[in-house]
């Protein structure tokens, strides 16, 4: 055999041991949390036209228009050429600061939470060790383990769910850094009988994360974990609860809301396990709502579209609900029906209409009790209002009765 | 070397005949144990076919390297003049085509048992379907029907239009009784996926746009097999590229003991489903 046979042979052969690849099982001791910028929603108020030639503008714009053209259109499809009005939109913005700034943003929390191969949460024992929330680091570094294998490429290393796969999703994945997460069936209550603040921003609880990542969302890129154990999935939450909470800290830090990183720490945790930042185990003001059972336990027969037509459900739909002004009336939260609902957008900046009821898909769990949820707490970082203060439970239950058969109706 | 080529052709019906004798003796390596009635004529086929490839692979390869061997080293010489031998085409040709047709006619009562749908409706008139199977881009949704109280027994479960009054929803989990035919109905939310549990034997796309009926069973169960929870677990996966999450769109299908424990799990589901625990543990 000749010289080249054998460089050639040995050439394949070496690439085929070297394609079998380094393994590592944890993130590389050097890998540090950084700053990456926030998107958020931000509302605008601007004045549109419509000009002689029928196209609806913005008036005084700088720059590019605050909305898109097809949003413009919609929300001025009642002007007369030449008339004009002022209205809200939705816009995005990226909160980005300084290097220098993000630098030291970094090296300030990096005492606090640690690092992606060692994350921890300098906080009280009593805070690490309840239930909700289960920081411990030996906890914490399974979950982180458990992340870098299944949710990293999606969700980001520091959580800003602008992982590498991230841009080509449709909904994007979490950003988990403001503690801000859809699907909760935690409440705000009051210790002290005032009344309390929104119950929109109440964080989840360990259940709620829990069941999201068993569950999956569907019709979006979030898969279902449901084959994990449950001490795998119970890391994996912890990780997201203290992916979540460096995110609280780091954003009051970046927003100048308080120039201590401990106090941003302390805070967030608190925030989070008790329901607000003054709250503590004496004072909570964040809990799990459980509702009454439901009217006629679940089962029975589905109404037919006559029966539906009587349903106090939908005397709720059309009424104190007022679930017609973004759903419209037959749940199809149609844009040629409802003109703002083109351009609107979540917390994150995200386009984020009124969902379609009439698919029969819900993400946030497809139990009754999970839809009685999204109408009373409302879905947190959208524009899906709570109807705490509005409508009763029983009016809530009659809500979903009708909502949930909406998919099944003929047209 | 003088035979470097003809040896290195040899390392293929080699390491063909020692990778399928690795595998078999290897454990886990070979075909998952077959669970289900039809799985042994699919088995069968199986063996069949791959005998009669198999000897007639490691012929051709063999015949291949002794024309290498004898022809190594011969020196040149007159060349012959020849157009091949006409009979021996014919035969070839003929012999390969009998076996093919062979194969194929050979096969078709299996397929039919297992496919067509008329035959297995006329054989189980009665049977409800267990579950919808919906697939989609990454994950398996199941829709099975709820228990009814009242009336002791499973929800009629209407599959072309489930309901949350009916049916409940799981995700990358099926659930069925063993010793008796399952049928489930197929569809998918998005693009061609392929509903697949291995130890069943059963294998079917889910083609976008339509709803497929498809059957299998858990009959060779014996009791002994079955865990604490009169349970089994079985792999259940995506058999058709569907994206890059392919990979990953594993689920299980649990296989209770007797139709009593299902209907009871049923019954447990459906309990669980309607209460709300406060915290963990409560």
């Amino acid at each position: 055999m000749n010289a080249r046979c054998t460089c050639m042979l040995l050439t394949l052969g070496l690439s085929f041991v070297l394609l079998a690849g380094c393994d590592r099982d944890q993130y590389p001791a050097s890998l540090e949390y950084t700053f990456t910028p926030y998107p958020r929603k931000v509302a605008k108020t601007i004045t549109i036209k419509r000009e002689a030639d029928g196209k609806v503008v913005q008036v005084g714009a700088e720059g590019p228009p605050a909305a898109a053209p097809d949003v413009l259109a919609a929300l001025g499809a009642d002007l007369q050429p030449g008339q004009e009005k002022g209205v809200g939109v939705d816009a995005q913005e990226i909160l980005d600061i300084p290097y220098e700034r993000q630098a030291a943003i970094n090296s300030e929390l990096k005492q606090f939470f640690g690092t992606p191969r060692d994350p921890r949460v300098e906080v009280s024992e009593e805070i690490i060790n309840d239930p909700e929330m289960r920081l411990q680091p030996e906890h914490l570094q399974e979950g982180s383990k458990l992340y870098r294998k299944l949710c990293l490429y999606c969700h980001g290393i520091n959580g800003d769910g602008a992982g590498p796969t991230g841009a080509f999703l449709n909904p994007r994945p979490r950003d988990f850094r403001r503690g801000i997460f859809k699907f909760r069936s935690t409440v705000k209550i009051n210790p002290d009988n005032k009344k309390p603040d929104p119950p929109a921003q109440v964080t989840p609880s360990f259940d709620d994360i829990k069941r999201t990542l068993q569950r999956g969302v569907p019709t979006a890129s979030m898969p279902s974990f449901n084959l994990l154990s449950d001490r795998d999935l119970d890391a994996l939450v912890s990780y997201v609860i203290h992916l979540s909470l460096r995110g609280m800290a780091e954003y009051q830090l970046a927003t100048g809301e308080t120039d201590d990183p401990e106090q941003a720490t302390i805070s967030a945790a608190k925030r989070w396990l008790y329901g607000s930042a003054r709250g503590g185990p004496n004072r909570m003001e964040k809990a799990v709502y459980v509702p009454p059972a439901m009217p006629g336990g679940w089962g029975g027969t589905l109404p037919t579209s006559a029966e539906l037509k009587e349903s106090p459900g939908l005397k709720v739909y059309r009424g104190d609900g007022k679930c017609v002004e973004c759903h419209w009336t037959d749940g199809r939260s149609n844009p040629l029906d409802v003109p703002t609902n083109l351009g609107r957008m979540n917390d994150w900046g995200q386009l984020n209409p009124p969902r379609n009821l009439t698919t029969g898909v819900y993400r946030g769990g497809a139990r009754p009790v999970d839809v009685f949820w999204r109408i009373k707490l409302g879905i947190a970082g959208s524009g899906m209002p709570a109807a705490a203060d509005t409508l009763s439970d029983e009016d809530i239950w009659h809500l979903v009765d009708y909502v949930m058969a909406l998919p099944t109706q003929q047209r | 070397m003088r035979y470097f080529w003809a040896l290195l052709f040899l390392t293929v019906p080699v390491l063909g005949v020692g990778l399928f004798v690795f595998s078999y003796l290897r454990p886990g390596g070979w075909l998952p144990s077959n669970v289900s009635t039809i799985g042994d004529e699919i088995d069968f086929l199986f063996y069949a076919i791959l005998a009669i490839t198999g000897v007639v692979f490691v012929l051709t390869q063999l015949l291949l390297v002794y024309a290498m061997v004898t022809a190594t080293g011969r020196t040149a010489g007159k060349s012959t003049y020849t157009h091949g031998s006409k009979q021996l085409e014919i035969a070839w040709t003929l012999l390969t085509a009998a076996i093919l047709l062979f194969i194929a006619f050979y096969q078709v009562p299996t397929w039919a048992k297992a496919k067509f749908f008329g035959q297995f409706k006329e054989a189980h008139p009665d049977i409800k379907p267990t579950a919808l199977v919906v697939a989609s881009q990454f994950q398996w949704q199941t829709r099975q029907a709820l228990w009814d109280d009242a009336a002791n027994k499973p929800r009629e479960f209407n599959w072309k239009s489930p309901n949350f009054r009916d049916s409940f929803e799981m995700y990358n989990e099926l659930h069925m009784p063993a010793g008796e035919p399952v049928l489930i109905y197929l569809t998918t939310r998005d693009v061609i996926h392929s509903f697949w549990i291995p130890a069943m034997r059963v294998k079917q796309d889910a083609l976008p746009g339509t709803v497929i009926p498809v059957w299998f069973d858990a009959s060779k169960l014996k009791p002994t097999d079955f865990g604490p929870e009169k349970t089994k677990e079985f792999e259940w996966v995506c058999a058709e590229l569907c994206g890059w999450g392919h990979y990953r769109m594993r689920a299980k299908v649990v296989v209770h003991a007797t139709r009593e424990d299902y209907n009871a799990w049923l019954k447990q589901k459906t309990a669980e489903l309607n209460t709300v625990k406060k915290k963990e543990g409560a």
